[in-house]
């Protein structure tokens, strides 16, 4: 019997993953460049949720500051790219590494803080980064942006073709559901998941809070500047109002928690549903009654919150498996 | 095994502990007794880190664990649970336990035999899979008890683990206890039921105001005149004497 549910369990995760698949296939009959480009983005969106998934839903910090971390590995890949002829492919780890050195810089200061304490001060964190975005300009033009060439080559990381971003973007994708999933059953998950729920009860039971955090906090912020970095290359051009703005730190947090916050596919599941519908409504309502597409944005998201309020996926997961 | 020497605590300018200083050898059963206030649980705290002594000091198997972390003390095999159960509410059972199992291994699936294990020894194997938010208070003060157990604990304090049940649970809870000073775990419990802790302590410290006033063996402390006044009240000392 208790082989059987876990058979059940097991085979549950197989089928959302075959799903996941399907749909990541289906875009590759698709020869049109706008439901391409609501693909990729639907992968940026979601690997990007999963990262800030791993401190803000496993640990339960939730951080308003990953735009940052976003945008240091979109500006670092390019600024590196533009200036010394680096090939983005290390550009990429050089903005996750240098992303993940100030994460671990902000944990060590905020993580004394707790719930929306913390929440404020990466807020703060985040709104500074994407100011000195702005305003150093000698760094990175500022408001004008940064532009990379258009000169396709692998060297370079930018491709003709939408499918290859699509390829990349969803190797990118499915490797933070992978992470996430491999977090969630290791100890550092577990760890994570403990400090969440009592802290006091965690410290007793030898969980090292502070350190398993910072860990969180590197892992997640060398993610998502790797994210970023893709989005930069897709873009082939950046600033501060794409790669950078505090809204971006709010966009992730809002799928994360329609999809599930602390779980490994809630995030995904969230961009998957909540990102086509946000091109969609732009695209259908953004010109014929301007403001309304966000008005129904906002009620839907209402809505879901209201019925679903441990996100759709967690929700699901609640009833039909009981945690 | 346990070593508090002159150990003090304030809160802003009250003193909470003064000057407390005893021993716990191993395979002792040691109650610590006295009236709500007395200091029981800060004492507790001092001793696994959460709260820091201010003065003397703290050893705990010939280490210095004054000026420990609580999860540090913890490894070294002194775990201690919580008189307002702190369960990890969201996630079933077995988990909980199996978080507190991996303070001894680092693979996942030992853990969740381990904690098993325990579960079983605590009787609570049946509800491995309830997220721990639905337990009853009886159930919960079980898991705070397995889940210290799972840390291994050379020296386990116990804060009121039958405080809040009624006679129906406690006489189902104290097969638990019974087999718990069994195992030859060294326990320093905290309870107010008189008959359970006068039953399975070898000795019973007991604090007033911040102080020990007296320790010695369960009967020797139950006749204690200063006892009786600070705690106990005169219908005990009525009973014993008869």
């Amino acid at each position: 019997m208790k082989q059987l549910a876990e058979n059940l369990r097991s085979s549950k995760f197989v089928g959302l993953a075959a799903a996941l698949a399907a749909l990541a296939i289906a875009p590759l009959f698709i020869n049109n460049d706008f439901y391409l480009d609501g693909f990729i983005l639907i992968f940026v969106w979601g690997a990007f949720s999963g990262t800030w998934n791993i401190i803000s839903g496993y640990a339960g910090m939730i951080s308003l500051g990953h735009n940052a971390f976003f945008g240091i590995g979109a500006y670092t890949s390019t600024l590196l790219f533009l200036n010394l002829g680096l090939t983005p492919w290390l550009g990429m780890l050089a903005g996750g590494v240098l992303a993940s050195s100030v994460g671990v810089i902000i944990g060590l200061i905020c993580f004394r803080l707790r719930s929306h304490y913390f929440a404020l001060a990466t807020l703060a964190f985040g709104q500074v980064c994407s100011i000195l975005a702005l305003t150093w300009r000698s760094l990175t033009q500022g408001a004008e942006g940064l532009a990379l060439p258009i000169q396709p080559s692998l060297y370079n990381m930018i491709f003709a073709s939408k499918l290859t971003y699509l390829y990349l973007g969803l190797a990118l994708f499915l490797a933070v559901i992978a992470i996430s999933f491999l977090i969630e059953n290791s100890r550092l998950g577990y760890y994570l998941t403990a400090f969440r729920e009592n802290e006091d009860a965690a410290r007793a039971l030898g969980v090292k809070t502070g350190r398993v955090r910072l860990i969180a906090m590197a892992i997640s912020s060398f993610l998502a500047a790797i994210v970023g970095s893709f989005y930069a290359q897709y873009l082939v051009y950046i600033d501060p109002s794409s790669v950078i703005r505090i809204q971006i730190s709010i966009q992730v947090a809002l799928f994360t928690i329609m999809g599930g916050l602390g779980t490994v596919l809630g995030p995904a599941i969230g961009a998957l549903i909540f990102v086509p519908i946000t091109i969609f409504l732009r695209a259908q309502l953004g010109t014929a009654l301007p403001g309304m597409h966000m008005i129904i944005y906002g009620s839907i998201l209402i809505l879901v919150l209201k019925y679903m309020p441990k996100g759709i996926y967690g929700t699901l997961r609640q009833k039909f498996l009981g945690h | 095994m346990l070593e508090v020497n002159n150990a003090s605590k304030w809160f802003g300018g009250n003193p909470v502990l003064k000057d407390i200083s005893f021993t716990i050898q191993k395979g002792e059963i040691v109650g610590l007794i006295g009236p709500n206030g007395a200091g029981k649980t800060t004492l507790f705290n001092v001793i696994t880190g959460f709260y820091r002594s201010k003065t003397g000091f703290i050893r705990f198997g010939g280490k210095d664990i004054t000026r420990m972390k609580p999860e540090d003390i913890c490894q070294l095999g002194l775990c201690r649970t919580f008189q307002i159960t702190k369960p990890f509410s969201n996630i079933p059972v077995l988990k909980n336990v199996t978080i507190a199992a991996l303070s001894r291994t680092k693979n996942i699936r030992s853990a969740q035999k381990k904690a098993e294990e325990v579960l079983d020894f605590a009787g609570m194997l049946n509800k491995k899979n309830l997220l721990a938010k639905n337990l009853t208070i009886a159930d919960r003060k079980r898991l705070e008890i397995a889940r210290g157990l799972a840390t291994a604990p050379k020296l386990f304090l116990l804060d009121e683990v039958m405080a809040g049940l009624n006679p129906n649970e406690l006489k189902e809870f104290l097969p638990l206890i019974e087999s718990l000073t069994c195992a030859g775990t060294t326990l320093f419990v905290i309870e107010h039921i008189m008959t359970v802790i006068m039953n399975i302590s070898h000795r019973v410290i007991v604090l007033d105001h911040g102080e020990i006033i007296c320790g010695g063996s369960p009967q020797e402390v139950a006749c204690e005149p200063e006892v009786i006044k600070a705690y106990l009240g005169e219908e005990y000392a009525v009973t014993q004497s008869r």
